[in-house]
């Protein structure tokens, strides 16, 4: 292998990934009674890429697997053998295989044989039951083409339109069908009327293949030559001849024969499709076929692939890039460190905070004299705005690259613990940062085995207790405020406050005399601590609820529990949202300005004197629309001079804080505006009441009010 | 006089220091840690923290915290006007702005003139000091900024402890 190759090793590998990760994620929404054909598909061509790459960069093993699993899922799309459950797991099970394969791969060791060669067989048994396996698992390797002077075929072509304007292609078509057998040529007509004789093939199949490229079926007739059945349909009145692009003819030929040749059609049958319809596809995907020519080669002898001379990588069958760039021609990515990407948002915070600087400077030119300068500034701001959130987006992912993986995780937990259980995905589609999405993955992991080990009882208890036999378990995630919740919501039994207490005593943990709800359901979140009866390889070891928590802290969120005896658990996990923009309210006290997460807003009104009450002399509540609200100053939990003390001169914000809504008393509002977080903690430390900082227009820093701490602190302040 | 302990005899390699005034005092620091001097402007008080942690800036998009040494160590008067300079340290990892009364020079120190420093007669606690070195007839404290600035004495760093809940 050479050494060029091997810098694309990782780029195979994620790609590798992605692939069976999109295939698992089809398999697992595959409805075995009524599978689709699109989906299966899908599938194939996900296996077939990991197949062509694996075969490039000499990772004989995967291609090997790889070739098996095409097999079968082959006969699957041809409808030729129906989905079944088992087939189903063996797939699962082979895209955990190929995982470990191409992690060991990527750590230059190499995977068990015997592991990779059961996998193997019980696929290709699986795609052909009648036969021994051992036999079958040859069979596929050995597709080279093997002329036999079974039969001879006369095949005439009377296309409507000249398809052979250039001599290219008819060369390659003639090379192709010499491939197939002993070809002769009968006669020559202008206009490309042509009839050849070819002895070899057993069916006219690979035959109608090489021509499906070039001219429809209506053009075409092959007959047996011994036998002389006229055509039945010489000519259709509709039948309009499709070109195929010069270019990629010689391709889509050998594509065609090979596809023939080694029995993996590629195509649904193409009377399926309008031909118009396949006349653009051939369009569409011209020029990938040809980029692509280098970069997957393979299949046609996966057994060797390092060994395959470059006549046969030339010849590879492209199937899965074909399809792929017929269904979505524009799909292109690249891959970028992440830390270019971050510096790339730095650089153009720094910009937008430059434009503000400078238009604030420019604000005191008369507009009429600088013209063009004001001008200028306002296109500058357009752009830098929307490169500013081009920019942010990048490092944004929706949830669902975390969310993805879990309807596998619940299929194989409850299968292995009898259980039923759904799972229901809510806001997938919620974005956040890359860097918390990949760090998010294990703690869920954890809480959704603890959900469905520990929270949903057995179909039996379900039913005892009249609850539906199937549990569910809801994984949502929302945007609330400046931060991401993400709840694993389960119906199962809840937490046991009695069995915890117990435990807690067991295990000599701390607690008040009479501790509240919240108190006790904190001490899961304790080391070694698990009321499981029996450890399982699943969960009850103790282990876990400590490190989800560690996890989440260091994420610098919050794990909030909420469980209702016999009703379900509800665990929160609320995530701040580094990176992001937030929409803010710009606010002053005194002469600070300060910044409220806009969504924590719920209104904004100034007091009347009836409204303001005073509690036992020490807090101030609020009275709006019926409700009471404490009242917190802001300047006296932030020690401010304010330029106002009492609340009726200034404003009072209604904001929805996590111990409830609060009214918080400020000066004056600003504006609202979008605010890029900066943290305090890279050169400070963590604040008190603050979340953290942004940069105004003038190069100020303002600081991010966090409402949930100041709600508390006010509590104990008032209290204090 | 004191001798020079063996180690500091040792190296021969001039090291540079900026010194810079607090009050009365002539302080030095390594300038290998100074990332620039700037004015003193523009910076958002943070509630709820001790009086010399004056808040933070914005240094070309980062978020930098500021101490006033001479509160922190009641030294001169703390007056902020046009000629009151702030030194932006980068320490490893982060980086603090510190307010003085004045940057006075850069100057080489040979490691054998800088002579330990005597338990007493400074502000700074000693476990903060490298030595004493003269600069023509002045003396000046050469400080290990590093050490001091991340100490807990400063408050400017979260103990470790902190994250838990």
């Amino acid at each position: 292998m050479s050494i060029d190759l091997s810098q694309f090793h990782q780029v195979f590998i994620d790609e590798a990934h992605e692939h069976l990760g999109n295939m698992e994620q089809l398999l697992l929404a595959l409805d075995v009674e009524d599978a689709s054909l699109e989906d299966l598909n899908a599938i194939f061509r996900a296996a077939h890429s990991i197949k062509g790459g694996s075969g490039t960069f000499g990772f004989s093993d995967i291609a090997e697997l790889t070739h098996a699993l095409e097999t079968l899922l082959d006969k699957l799309r041809k409808q030729i053998l129906d989905p079944t459950d088992e087939m189903i797991s063996a797939f699962l099970e082979c895209c955990d295989l190929l995982n470990e394969m191409l992690e060991a791969h990527q750590g230059g060791a190499s995977v068990d044989d015997t592991t990779t060669e059961a996998m193997r067989s019980r696929l290709l048994k699986l795609a052909d039951p009648d036969l021994p396996s051992k036999a079958l698992a040859d069979e596929p390797n050995t597709l080279a083409i093997i002329p036999n002077d079974a039969s001879a075929w006369l095949i005439e072509l009377n296309p409507l339109t000249d398809l052979f304007a250039g001599s290219a292609s008819l060369e390659a078509l003639t090379a192709d069908l010499s491939a197939l057998g002993q070809l002769t040529l009968l006669s020559q007509k202008p206009g490309s009327c042509m009839s050849w004789q070819l002895k070899g093939p057993n069916t006219d199949a690979p035959i109608r293949d090489i021509f499906e490229y070039i001219c429809s079926d209506k053009e075409l007739t092959i007959n047996l030559a011994e036998t002389e059945n006229p055509s039945d349909s010489e000519e259709e009145d509709d039948g309009f001849g499709f070109f195929v692009d010069e270019s990629t003819l010689p391709a889509a030929q050998e594509k065609a024969q090979i596809e023939a040749d080694n029995g993996f059609g590629f195509f649904i049958d193409e009377s399926e499709l309008p031909a118009q319809q396949q006349a653009e596809r051939e369009q569409q995907q011209g020029f990938g076929f040809f980029v692509d020519e280098h970069e997957l080669p393979a299949a046609l002898n996966t057994s060797a692939p390092q060994n395959a001379p470059v006549e046969q990588v030339a010849k590879s069958p492209k199937v899965s890039s074909k399809q792929e760039s017929a269904k979505a021609p524009a799909e292109s990515s690249i891959r970028v460190g992440v830390e270019k990407v971050d510096q790339l948002i730095n650089l153009v915070g720094e910009l937008v905070i430059t434009r503000s600087m400078l238009a604030q400077s420019a604000s005191h030119l008369d507009p009429v004299e600088f013209e063009a300068i004001h001008e200028g500034l306002v296109n500058l701001e357009r752009n830098s705005r929307d490169l500013q959130e081009a920019v942010m987006s990048i490092r944004m992912l929706p949830i669902n690259f975390v969310f993805g993986r879990f309807p596998r995780v619940v299929r194989d937990l409850t299968q292995k613990m009898n259980k039923k259980v759904r799972l229901k995905l809510v806001g997938e589609e919620t974005e956040l940062d890359k860097g918390l999405i990949e760090k998010l993955a294990d703690p869920l992991t954890h809480l959704l085995r603890n959900s469905i080990d520990h929270g949903i009882e057995t179909p039996e208890v379900r039913t005892a207790a009249g609850k539906p036999e199937e549990g569910t378990i809801t994984l949502s995630a929302s945007h609330q405020g400046g931060s991401i919740l993400v709840q694993i919501t389960d119906d199962g039994a809840g937490l046991n406050r009695e069995k915890l207490l117990e435990k807690a005593r067991e295990k000599n943990i701390p607690l008040s005399d009479n501790p509240t709800d919240k108190e006790v359901w904190q001490l899961i979140f304790a080391p070694g601590f698990s009321t499981a009866k029996q450890v399982t390889d699943v969960s009850g070891r103790g282990v876990g609820m400590d490190v989800v928590q560690r996890n989440i802290a260091e994420m610098k969120g919050q794990v909030e529990i909420e469980s209702i005896s016999g009703e379900g658990t509800t665990i929160g996990l609320r995530l701040p949202l580094t990176l992001a923009i937030l929409d803010g309210m710009t606010l002053r006290v005194g002469n600070e300005i300060f910044i409220m997460p806009l969504t924590r807003i719920l209104e904004s009104l100034q007091p009347v004197h009836d409204q303001l009450k005073t509690v036992s002399g020490k807090g101030r509540v609020v009275q709006i629309r019926g409700e009471y609200l404490p009242l917190i100053a802001l300047y006296q939990i932030l020690n401010l001079e304010p330029e106002v003390t009492d609340p009726e001169k200034g404003i009072l914000v209604v904001v929805e804080s996590n111990s409830g809504k609060v009214a918080l008393f400020v000066d004056e509002l600003i504006a609202q505006q979008q605010v890029v977080i900066k943290s305090l903690e890279t050169h400070y430390r963590k604040v008190e009441g603050i979340s953290g900082a942004t940069i105004m227009g003038d190069g100020r820093v303002a600081l991010i009010l966090d409402i949930d701490k100041l709600a508390r602190m006010s509590i104990s302040h008032v209290s204090a | 006089m004191i001798d020079a302990t063996e180690d500091q005899a040792n190296q021969n390699v001039v090291q540079e220091y900026l010194t810079f005034t607090l009050g009365e005092e002539e302080y030095a620091i390594d300038i290998l840690k100074v990332q620039e001097i700037r004015g003193y402007d523009a910076v958002t008080r943070i509630a709820n923290t001790p009086d010399y942690i004056k808040g933070v800036i914005n240094m070309r998009g980062v978020i930098v915290p500021v101490v006033d040494m001479r509160l922190k160590f009641h030294l001169g008067n703390a007056t902020y006007d046009q000629f009151t300079v702030m030194i932006i340290l980068n320490l490893g990892q982060r980086i603090v702005g510190m307010v003085v009364d004045s940057v006075s020079d850069v100057i080489g120190l040979n490691p054998e003139e800088i002579r330990p420093a005597p338990d007493f007669g400074s502000t700074f606690d000693t476990q903060y000091l490298i030595g004493l070195a003269s600069v023509g007839d002045r003396m000046a404290i050469v400080v290990d900024i590093e050490k001091l600035m991340t100490s807990q004495e400063m408050g400017l760093i979260d103990k470790l402890s902190d994250t838990a809940l």
